[in-house]
This record gives structure tokens, C-alpha cells and sequence, in this order.
């Protein structure tokens, strides 16, 4: 179990305080307000379920992907900082594994936030079939996407070796991936350079998705492929740069 | 003497001819203003027969009996439907091109149909966007003796008063005016409700659930470690 030490302590600090657990709490209850917003306001309440599912949808991936980036940005940086890398070093780990414990952990967290998202993904399915695909298409999503973040953001956490850069750094990649799905008007996501842009990003690919299944209801898994195929390779990309980086951490470059 | 009375009289006689001429030409003024009153008069009424002669005679007169010859029929048109926000209502209206006014040459007639809600209460049409989905039905050929059945389904968004009606553009003469089926009037009553879906339960069961769980594993860890005794 030695090889689990580190996630362990990584997972105990985020579960068993009530400083480290908050931020379950207070996603568990943006969910709630957003969940609440969506059946009983009186402008959002006119979407269809369908509709209501996918920004839900959107909500769990997009805080999904904050927190594993935050998390995951500062968890080399801040052992470099409070000057504790050393003694994890002399822990009898493989530098990699370290890296891998510690991504680990911010998957975890992820699947935290995924499991209380689920009661209302069921409520909002009320009535409609859309709710075991809303479960599994938002699961795998937000898993593949969550892991290929954690890695680069680890990567960035080790080659910046500074909490405050890495998390700044992190948190404008997530904004650049989001940027054309949530803040690009239909008008500029239709020209060339919209659909480019979308072409590209696994995150913009992840939203077309669900928008598809939930929306469009084009549940079956080889409809939806052709979003599935990019965000693997985003996965895969990011595993690369992550193996590359935290195969060996050197004491002497700080 | 004589000569100073012709001379005194004179001058009273080219007076009365001049007052005498003066009243005449007064008279043929009045006269000429009559006339010319009376022209203008004739003129303006003869210029409006002339427009609507005019107006008679051009395509639009082709309206006018496109006009009768189509007609729309709205389900229940004299009865008010009561609902609640929220709640789809289908309106069903039927296009019905009459028989016996077939026009000549080609006697097919095609259009959009589309519906028209106006809120009564605060006297605006209301746009359709979030009540219909389908605004409009465009109908390629109707043929003389044909009716085609349409139908709407309509979603109550804001409580209030409506009428609904349904509009056929006719395709052929674009100078046409739309044909107009008859009102339905609807009633939309206000929906209070603070728990749809079972949301609540969820929306406040969640955080107080994970509240609990993490408010016991702190607990048993303090104890664990001497916190609580």
C-alpha cells in the first residue's frame, strides 16, 4: 500500500476536514440553485428537458474542470514551495508514480462531484429517457477530460514550480477551451473560424456531444464518435506531455 | 339754365350706371366663385369615383374575390379556452378554398398560413418565439372545392388574456391582403409551483446529506484523534 500513500494523504486532506471538504458542499449546492433556476424560473423553466439536461450538463463539466485544474496546478508547486518535494522524493515511489498519485487524487475529486451530480440529472430527466445517457455521456466526458487537464496541469505545476503561475496559467487554458462554446455567439461559432475553432478544441467537441444526445437525442455511442475520437487524442496528448515531464523530477532545478 | 340742369344731371346719371355697373360685376363674381366652387366639387367627387373605379378595375378588385374565395375555419371560435401557464393547447383551423368562386386560368392557390396571438391586456402581439414552434405553414397549391386541415401547437408561456387567430398570405398577388380566420379567445391563469419535478427535496437533501456525512467522519476522526472525548 505504499505505493497509495500519497493519494491517500492527497484524498484525506480533501475529505476528512470540514476546510478541505467544503468545496463539495458548495458545488452540491450550486447544483441545487442552477437545478432549482432551471425547473422554476420563469424564462429558463420554457426549455425542454432536453435543453435543461445539457446546461445542466454543462454546469458539472465546466466546475468539473476548474476544480481538477486548480487542484492538480498547485500540487507540485505547493511541495516545492513549502519545501516538502524533497522528502516526497525520498519516499521509495517512482517520480512518475508520485505524479500519477497525485493526478490520481484530483480524478477522485472529480468523481466526487460527478456522484452528487447525479440525483439531479435524474430530476431533470423527470419524465423524458434522457437520463441514463445525460449519466454515462456526462461521465465520460467529464472523466477523460478531467484526467487530460490533471496531466497538464501537473506538467505546468512541476515546469512552473510556482502555485500562483501554474493555477493562473491552468485556469486560462480551461477559459480557452470553454471560450467558443460558452462565450462565442451562434453567429461567430457558424464562420469559418468558429467551426475551425470548434474543429479543434475536445472541450467544444464534449458539449456538441451532449448537445446531440440530450438535445438531439442521438443517443447511440457511434453517432457520437466523431466527438469521442478528438477528445481521446486531447487525452492522449496531454499523457504524453505529462510522462515526459514528470518522468524524472531533478532537486537541482529549483 | 338748362344747359347747367343737363350739366347737374349728367354727372347723377353716369353715378347710377357706375353703382349699377359695380353691383353687376359684383354679382358675376359670386357667380364665378359659385361656379367655380361647383367645378371643384364635381372634380374632387368625379377624381374619387375615377380612383375607385380605378381601384375596382385592378388586381385588387382579383383580392376582393380571393378573398371570399378562401376562407379559414378556427375550431370553437366562440368559446373561451381556459388554461394554465405552462400547458400546450392545439389549435386546429381548416383552409378551405370555395368552389364556386374558381378563378380562371390557373385555379391553384398557394400561401403561408401562421398564426397571430395578441395579448388583449396590455394590447401588443406577443411573439411567437418561445409559444410556437412552428410559426408559420406554407402550403404550395390549394385547388378549388379543397380544404386543408392545419394545426398548431401552442405553448401558454405567460398567464393573461389572447386571442388567437390564423392569417393566409396568398402567394400569387402580392398586394393581397391576408384572409383572417375568426378569434379564439383564451383565458391563461397563473401557476404557482415551488416544487416541480420533486426538485426540493433533491435541491435541499443533497448538501444537507453530504453536510451530514462529512459532519460525521469529522466526528469520528476528532474522536479518533482526541478532539472529542
Amino acid at each position: 500500500m505504499i505505493y497509495l500513500i500519497i493519494y491517500r494523504l492527497e484524498i484525506s486532506g480533501s475529505f476528512y476536514s470540514w476546510r478541505g471538504a467544503i468545496w463539495i458542499i458548495t458545488a452540491a449546492s450550486i447544483f441545487s440553485l442552477v437545478a432549482y433556476l432551471l425547473l422554476t424560473d420563469k424564462e429558463l423553466s420554457l426549455l425542454d428537458q432536453g435543453e435543461m439536461l445539457f446546461t445542466f450538463s454543462e454546469v458539472i463539466i465546466v466546475l468539473g474542470l476548474l476544480m481538477s485544474g486548480i487542484n492538480s496546478s498547485s500540487s507540485i508547486s505547493t511541495e516545492i514551495e513549502g519545501g516538502t518535494f524533497e522528502c516526497l522524493l525520498l519516499t521509495p515511489i517512482k517520480h512518475i508514480q508520485i505524479a500519477i498519485q497525485k493526478m490520481l487524487s484530483t480524478v477522485t475529486i472529480w468523481i466526487m462531484l460527478y456522484l452528487v451530480s447525479i440525483p439531479y440529472l435524474i430530476v431533470l430527466a423527470n419524465g423524458t429517457n434522457l437520463a441514463i445517457p445525460a449519466i454515462l455521456y456526462v461521465g465520460l466526458y467529464g472523466t477523460v477530460l478531467s484526467i487530460a487537464i490533471s496531466m497538464i496541469s501537473i506538467a505546468l505545476s512541476w515546469i512552473l514550480k510556482n502555485s500562483k503561475n501554474s493555477i493562473m496559467v491552468t485556469i486560462m487554458i480551461i477559459v480557452l477551451l470553454c471560450a467558443p462554446s460558452l462565450f462565442f455567439g451562434t453567429s461567430l461559432r457558424r464562420t469559418d473560424f468558429g467551426i475551425m475553432l470548434e474543429n479543434i478544441n475536445p472541450f467544444s467537441h464534449a458539449i456538441n456531444s451532449l448537445d446531440s444526445v440530450l438535445v438531439d437525442n442521438e443517443q447511440a455511442f457511434y453517432e457520437q464518435l466523431p466527438h469521442v475520437w478528438p477528445i481521446l487524442v486531447f487525452a492522449i496528448v496531454c499523457s504524453i506531455i505529462f510522462v515526459t515531464t514528470t518522468k524524472k523530477f531533478e532537486v537541482s532545478k529549483y | 339754365m338748362k344747359s347747367t340742369l343737363n350739366e347737374l344731371t349728367l354727372p347723377k346719371k353716369s353715378k347710377c350706371n357706375l353703382a349699377g355697373k359695380r353691383i353687376k360685376l359684383n354679382l358675376i363674381c359670386v357667380y364665378l366663385i359659385i361656379l367655380a366652387i361647383g367645378l371643384s366639387i364635381l372634380l374632387f367627387h368625379w377624381s374619387l369615383i375615377n380612383t375607385a373605379f380605378s381601384q375596382l378595375s385592378s388586381s385588387d378588385l382579383g383580392s376582393y374575390s380571393n378573398k371570399n374565395a378562401v376562407k379559414i375555419n378556427i375550431s370553437n371560435p366562440f368559446q373561451v379556452v381556459h388554461e394554465m401557464v405552462g400547458k400546450y393547447i392545439i389549435i386546429n383551423a381548416s383552409l378551405n378554398y370555395l368552389k364556386s368562386y374558381k378563378i380562371p386560368g390557373n385555379s391553384t392557390i398557394g400561401g403561408i398560413a401562421y398564426i397571430s396571438i395578441v395579448d388583449v391586456k396590455d394590447r401588443v402581439p406577443v411573439d411567437l418565439e418561445d409559444w410556437s414552434v412552428e410559426k408559420g405553414l406554407y402550403i404550395p397549391s390549394i385547388s378549388p372545392g379543397q380544404s386543408l386541415p392545419l394545426e398548431w401547437n401552442v405553448r401558454l408561456v405567460k398567464a393573461g388574456s389572447y386571442t388567437i387567430s390564423v392569417l393566409f398570405n396568398e402567394n400569387r398577388n402580392p398586394f393581397t391582403s391576408p384572409i383572417v380566420s375568426s378569434r379564439i379567445n383564451l383565458e391563461v391563469s397563473p401557476k404557482l409551483n415551488l416544487n416541480p419535478s420533486n426538485v426540493l427535496p433533491v435541491a435541499f437533501g443533497v448538501p444537507a446529506f453530504l453536510i451530514g456525512v462529512l459532519g460525521t467522519l469529522n466526528y469520528f476522526r476528532g474522536r479518533k484523534t482526541g478532539i472529542y472525548r
